[in-house]
């Protein structure tokens, strides 16, 4: 690290503030498709960025080099100097900055490293495809399965002009699955995903997965006819509807009246049943870390309780044009700068199960995934699902499957309209999150 | 040659490694550009980019490896390293007796160099100015009545690619894009609604600074937006502007005949059968390359030269996109179609410059006689799945009443298939026009393309709005 403190000397000549940011990654990839090996890749990445604050105005920029960086190599000399000069050019025309880089950078203390999963290789990867593949055939030969599975070592450093730095290290797997069985002429295919910092538990996937092929192979599939009725969205269905959720939340939205919650903290925005938080301490999550990306603690944040909002999520600038508080949510993608945005969304459980609560219906429709993610817009709140795998609720059963079908409304509405959260919860889509059931939704039959 | 990869000497990685495998492709590339963020007058961000890397695939009997790097020094212990994946790749195919050549096609080595012209290069043109146009685009946005917030969006960006291969192929190229995205947000009570326009250019700067009448019309739009209608959802006939049929020729037909999403489906394989008649015999679907638009290019990742595709001749299916791997397995000839949206990752097959051919209708004779139907305009997002189920939505729609463009209508999406669809294109008309966009495949977000046509109709289809 010692060259990274070069750097940053470096842009202190010339700057009265300034940040590095270096991020490193060493990522395996592994596909099968149709139950077949199909890719093996790796990726080896360095990224550094420069923040400073200069007459007051921000400067960036951002570079790849290659490791070691050497303070002697000329090539990584000039590198740095570069570094710098463009983030000087770039502040004559920047924005105000509304924020001083923290004082001192202390961590949160969460468990995001796992030093059996960093050292495994693409065997071990391969090893995790070929046992998937295995379980779900012993339910199913006929079963084809397309495996996606990432595995991600990641190191971050961060070190800024008030003499302080700090660094961490973690570990990321995810695993996507379609499994795909010919039924009668009709080609069924089945998704799940799942992420976390420690080795995934892929057996729990194949249960999912095997549920459904069991659910499918049993079921006659019925026409429906459009109608309002109670809808269950099972945790991987929800894509469409976090999208505008997590938009509405941002800070630096809300300050510029871009948000449909803007001017609403303290009111009433939900059904009382409904608590948001945004967690970027939770042990094993993938949005978790210590610290954000400008060295702020991440934390546990409020959004919605019982229905009324609270919080917004802040980056250091948002938080400063809002003069409030940042929350720890300055995150990056590989060399841009942080904006806010959700480390791991959470929406808790609620007490009954998704059994009972299937149970509890004369009528409705349980969407276990869409066609795509769907589509919404984040000013509007509007959304539109097309059912890609929905069974018929009867009298508290599952009496068929449902397809040509396409579910539309406005989660911000709908989120007055929540008659149940399951007990049990899922991560998906970067959010730990319950089966949702609305009392009232439209489906409309194709 | 750029400075990223000098001081390497590819020809001694072949040498060393050459025996280990069918083919090594190593490619480098440099990635040199700003941002600008113009939001409501003020520089919201502006950074600077450059960004060097390269990858190395290996591909040995059955099986390929794929490394990618920013240290072009390491590359021998890269390519090192894709050589072992590919050799585990080859040996747990064997076990499952499903092992298929992974190697090129014969294509002959190429050297050439490629430089695309620009009247004025965007990376000339100082940061000043450009900041002083997207203030004026912004300002011009917010000078609407009921616009409250105007987001203008500009990128360029120099990409210089130099691929090589071990049968001697050796080929330099250097493009360079400039976009301007502009984004609207008008809000009357609880109701806010967005407008965005997209504007890509591969021939200079020139063209960004004549964009006043495109922000103009984005704002107009977005302010009528405030007092749309909520479309009833029906099947209705449909007319599609050219953006949007663009839109649906990408997405519900384009992704059908990429050879990679054609090789995971018998299915679609037989849906999607040369000779196959998929609309009437006015109906030409081409894919090309070579139009200087967002999506073009001369070479593809994989240094096949591109060339022009017709998916569809006189209403039946007659080719598809090919990547030299896809092409060998179904024993056709590569396409040029392969692309990575950078270092990053491996080439895939992607779509270029897709669009339907002119036909002989006007607009007005479209419309004419259409007593209850939607004309879509511009598009807003789209998806479709591997059946040819799509789902397609519009940011601006209209109500055609009794051979009238009538009420605009907000957020309106049509939902189908895409085989039933083009059975009920009735009309294809004499403007085609095509737009700039991107395009999201297997994890690769963010490619250039573009898409178009002139105005279709389709005699039926289920119109949704909420």
């Amino acid at each position: 690290m010692f060259v990274f403190e070069k750097a940053l000397a470096y842009a202190l000549k010339y700057n009265s503030q300034a940040e590095i940011f270096c991020e490193k990654r060493e990522d395996t990839h592994i596909k099968f498709r149709n139950n077949a090996l199909d890719f093996v890749g790796a990726k080896h990445l360095d990224g550094i960025s420069l923040r400073i604050i200069r007459n007051n105005k921000l400067g960036f920029s951002s570079a790849t080099y290659a490791e070691p960086l050497r303070e002697t190599s000329p090539e990584h000399v000039h590198i740095i100097r570069r570094l710098v000069k463009n983030a000087i050019a770039t502040s004559k025309f920047g924005h105000i900055a509304h924020f001083s880089f923290p004082s001192k950078i202390r961590g949160t203390s969460v468990r995001i490293l796992d030093n059996h999963l960093a050292e495994a290789d693409e065997k071990e990867c391969i090893a995790i495809g070929e046992q998937t593949i295995d379980s779900i055939k012993r339910f199913n030969n006929k079963v084809k399965s397309s495996i996606e599975i990432q595995k991600m070592n990641n190191t971050v450093y961060i070190a800024n002009s008030n003499d302080t730095s700090y660094s961490y290290s973690k570990t990321v797997m995810s695993i996507e699955i379609t499994s795909s069985i010919n039924l009668k002429g009709n080609i069924i295919e089945i998704h799940d995903s799942w992420s976390s910092c420690s080795k995934i538990d892929h057996e729990k996937l194949v249960k999912s997965i095997c549920y459904e092929l069991e659910m499918l192979t049993s079921l006659k599939t019925q026409k429906i006819d459009s109608m309002l009725t109670s809808t269950i969205f099972m945790p991987k269905a929800t894509y469409a509807l976090l999208y505008p959720l997590r938009m509405s939340i941002n800070g630096k939205f809300a300050h510029k009246g871009l948000s449909r919650w803007t001017g609403k903290i303290g009111k009433k925005v939900s059904s009382n049943k409904i608590w948001i938080f945004d967690d970027g301490t939770l042990d094993s999550a993938p949005g978790s870390a210590p610290i954000d990306d400008e060295g702020v603690c991440t934390q546990k944040t409020s959004i919605v309780m019982q229905g009324v909002l609270k919080n917004f999520i802040y980056d250091l600038q948002s938080a400063g044009e809002a003069e409030t508080q940042p929350t720890g949510n300055g995150l990056r993608e590989f060399l841009t700068p942080p904006s806010p945005s959700t480390t791991n969304l959470v929406i808790p459980s609620g007490k009954i199960s998704s059994a009972d609560i299937i149970e509890s219906l004369d009528t409705g429709i349980l969407i276990s995934q869409t066609l795509g993610v769907g589509q919404a817009s984040t000013s509007s709140g509007l959304f539109l699902v097309d059912i890609g795998l929905g069974f018929k609720i009867e009298n508290g059963k599952i009496v068929s499957r449902v397809k040509n079908a396409v579910v539309n409304g406005n989660i911000f509405d709908s989120l007055n309209n929540i008659s149940s959260l399951s007990k049990e919860t899922e991560y998906k889509y970067g959010a730990w999150i319950p089966s949702l059931c609305f009392s009232k939704m439209a489906v409309k039959a194709k | 040659m750029n400075d990223f990869e000098s001081g390497v000497s590819v020809e001694n990685v072949f040498k060393q490694c050459k025996q280990q495998a069918n083919l090594i492709e190593i490619r480098f590339e440099e990635r040199i550009g700003s941002e600008i963020v113009v939001v409501n007058k003020n520089v919201e961000t502006i950074k600077d980019i450059a960004i060097s890397g390269g990858n190395v695939s290996a591909f040995v009997s059955g099986g390929r490896g794929f490394v990618c790097f920013n240290d072009p020094k390491q590359i021998a212990k890269y390519c090192e390293q894709a050589i072992k994946q590919a050799l585990l790749m080859d040996a747990e195919l064997k076990k499952l007796s499903t092992r298929k050549p992974q190697t090129s096609l014969n294509v002959s080595p190429i050297e050439d160099v490629i430089k695309n012209d620009t009247d004025e290069n965007p990376l000339d043109i100082s940061q000043r100015e450009k900041i002083a146009l997207m203030k004026e685009y912004t300002n011009l946005i917010l000078s609407f009545q009921g616009v409250r917030s105007a987001t203008v969006d500009y990128t360029d960006m120099m990409v210089h690619k130099h691929y090589f291969n071990s049968n001697g192929s050796n080929i330099e190229q250097e493009i360079t894009r400039a976009s301007i995205t502009a984004l609207a947000v008008a809000k009357k009570g609880d109701i806010v609604e967005q407008a965005w326009a997209v504007n890509t250019s591969v021939g200079g700067f020139k063209i960004m600074r004549k964009l006043y009448d495109n922000m103009s019309e984005t704002a107009r739009r977005v302010v009528n937006l405030l007092d749309a209608k909520t479309a009833k959802t029906k099947n209705c006939p449909v007319v599609l502007h050219p953006a949007f049929a663009g839109m649906f020729v990408h997405e519900a037909f384009g992704h059908l005949s990429e050879a990679d999403n054609l090789l995971r489906s018998k299915t679609l394989q037989r849906k999607m059968k040369i000779g196959t008649v998929v609309g009437n015999k006015v109906l030409n679907i081409v894919d090309q390359p070579t139009l200087r638009k967002s999506g073009c290019c001369s070479y593809d990742d994989e240094g096949i030269q591109h060339f022009r595709t017709v998916l569809v001749k006189e209403g039946k299916i007659d080719g598809r996109l090919h990547s030299c791997r896809t092409a060998m397995q179904m024993g056709e000839n590569p396409t040029g179609n392969a692309r990575a949206v950078d270092f990053g990752f491996p080439p895939i097959v992607r779509m270029s410059s897709t669009y339907i051919d002119e036909g002989d209708w006007t607009f007005e004779e479209m419309i004419e006689n259409v007593r209850e139907g939607v004309y879509l305009r511009l598009p807003r997002a789209g998806m479709t799945d591997m059946k040819g189920q799509f789902v397609l939505g519009s940011q601006e729609s209209f109500q055609i009443e009794k051979g009238n463009i009538g009420s605009i209508l907000r957020n309106v999406s049509i939902v189908g298939n895409v085989f039933n669809a083009l059975k009920n294109l009735e009309a294809i008309g004499n403007d085609l026009k095509l737009v700039d966009a991107s395009c999201t495949k297997d994890g690769q977000a963010g490619l250039p393309v573009s898409y178009g046509g002139p105005h279709i109709k389709i005699k039926n289809m289920l119109v949704t709005g909420a």
